[in-house]
């Protein structure tokens, strides 16, 4: 069986400035990918070229078979590839509610729709309090749960999450990944860009290092654990 | 007692005429980030259409309705086709897409110009007769205009508010990546509001050659009084400028009766002097916040 998404040897970046050189890497279905690696090395620009923001220069890009190298965003959303962006890019001036229905905007069934959101208020019920809220009023942790729950709404086949712990304290850290250990247990799928790889160890199937735009070290969570010294030379010396 | 009852009506029926241009004037601002320079044509060429269907079809004034608000979404919809479209997301869009439209502007009245000349045109789609409430002599035009405009912008503001495809509208203008995440076809966004404020110029043309005449230069005044109803609302504040369309009208049209009607436009400007002067981001809006 073919993975879920499929990069071979993806080339991208900015005009003048490639960030990406050759980076290959495989999500099965029901997989747990974790992408770590210092700032500023190219974690981001992959999933902006997988989403299809940034053009693709060279490689290839497959999603449920698919070839997607040139797919225009919405195509992509709606194959179910689903993208949550770094520092959740909210619709600051919608509600809670209307942000996570965003998410559902190409799915026309209005039961279906529903029922999503009240998945989404399951697994955040704080949102469901906050539900007629203006999304500019919530809290860092608030904010991040309703990003993660408009993606969900999309009911994609892979979730591709950009640095959820981002700017969050630890314990709010923690309320965000015990919702994503349920995600994982339902089977949903998951590409994960972080910075710091300690929640990772556990959450991820496999660990990608990411440096200078390409892929340094790849292995199981197990692996990574029995070689945090690797992890953290990169880590740290960036 | 009259007079106060005679200025309410006046300003709400030149109200009218405002809030149709300066909604979409301001939902233009406030999705594409652009200010449209070609609005006043949008509002002459709906005039216009009007006038040509009803003298070659002599059609009656709902229909003549229906065809300002398909020429206005037309012109709209051109507009993004063949010029915005290309502009968008290029360096300096703001400015140059201001000159562009300007450009349109001009080219579309210099059309008008050369096929129905300069000769000012009485505009056939009006109804005749009024009634008298309470002393007060109501024209029927009057009260057809603020209906007319009434329930469009009531139309406009709940397709915004209620439904999926305003809430992609405005999901777009707050934030294009994100929405393009959600799966929306950006691009079809901003032609769908380049028509829905067509549209409502359309209307705005009409409407306002059936209190005056139909010439090619028509749109302009509206325009700037679209453009200071904006100003003081705050700039893409789409709500805002709806009610202040109203407010001005009615101080307007007050002003006109108490001081002297050339009085009306300059006290128009003076105040949204005072508000820029008092609150830079008008009276709806917010203070930009810089994001990095």
């Amino acid at each position: 069986m073919s993975a879920l998404l499929a990069c071979q040897g993806v080339v991208s970046g900015y005009l003048n400035r490639p960030v990406l050189h050759d980076v290959s890497l495989d999500v099965p279905d029901r997989g747990v990918v974790a992408l770590i690696g210092p700032n500023g090395h190219g974690k981001t620009t992959l999933l902006r070229t997988l989403s299809g923001f940034l053009p693709l220069r060279g490689g290839t890009i497959r999603f449920q078979g698919e070839e997607f190298n040139r797919a225009p965003v919405h195509a992509r959303v709606a194959s179910g590839l689903i993208h949550v962006p770094q520092g959740d890019q909210l619709f600051t001036e919608l509600s809670v509610e209307e942000n996570l229905l965003m998410g559902a905007h190409l799915c026309a069934d209005q039961h279906e729709v529903a029922q999503r959101l009240d998945e989404v208020f399951d697994l955040f019920p704080r949102l469901k309090e906050r539900r007629h809220q203006l999304a500019s009023s919530l809290s860092g942790g608030e904010r991040r749960m309703v990003g993660i729950g408009r993606g969900l709404m999309a009911n994609g086949r892979l979730l591709m999450l950009d640095e959820p712990s981002l700017g969050l304290a630890p314990l709010v850290i923690e309320q965000i990944y015990a919702a994503l250990d349920q995600l994982r247990a339902r089977g949903v799928s998951f590409l994960v860009v972080e910075e710091n790889p300690s929640r990772l160890l556990h959450f991820a199937t496999s660990l990608l290092l990411m440096d200078a735009g390409q892929i340094v070290w790849r292995g199981s969570s197990r692996e990574a654990r029995n070689s945090a010294d690797i992890l953290k030379t990169y880590l740290s010396g960036a | 007692m009259e007079f106060v009852i005679q200025i309410v009506m006046t300003g709400l029926t030149m109200g009218s005429m405002y809030a149709l241009a300066a909604v979409g004037l301001s939902l233009i601002y406030g999705t594409l980030g652009m200010f449209n320079m070609a609005h006043g044509l949008f509002m002459t060429f709906g005039g216009y259409m009007a006038y040509s269907a009803a003298t070659t079809f002599g059609i009656p004034l709902v229909l003549g309705i229906v065809v300002a608000m398909v020429a206005g979404a037309a012109i709209g919809m051109v507009t993004h086709l063949v010029i915005v479209r290309f502009m968008l997301g290029t360096p300096d869009f703001g400015t140059n897409v201001l000159v562009a439209t300007a450009g349109l502007g001009i080219v579309i009245e210099d059309l008008l110009l050369k096929t129905y000349g300069g000769y000012p045109y009485p505009q056939p789609l009006t109804v005749d007769g009024f009634t008298r409430v309470a002393g007060v002599t109501l024209t029927y035009q009057a009260m057809i205009i603020f209906v007319v405009a009434l329930v469009l912008i009531v139309g406009v503001a709940w397709l915004l508010k209620f439904t999926r495809f305003g809430r992609a509208i405005r999901a777009t203008a707050m934030n294009r990546e994100a929405a393009m995440l959600m799966g929306v076809k950006a691009d079809t966004v901003y032609l769908q509001v380049m028509a829905l404020a067509g549209m409502l110029a359309g209307v705005a043309g009409l409407m306002i050659s059936t209190q005056a005449t139909l010439s090619p230069q028509m749109g302009g005044d509206l325009l700037l009084k679209a453009f200071v109803i904006c100003v003081v609302a705050g700039l893409g504040n789409v709500w805002g400028a709806g009610l202040c369309a109203f407010v001005l009208a009615l101080l307007e049209a007050a002003i006109g009766f108490y001081v002297g009607v050339r009085f009306g436009f300059p006290a128009m400007l003076l105040l949204v002097i005072v508000v820029l002067i008092w609150r830079p981001q008008g009276l709806f809006g917010r203070e930009r916040v810089v994001r990095l």
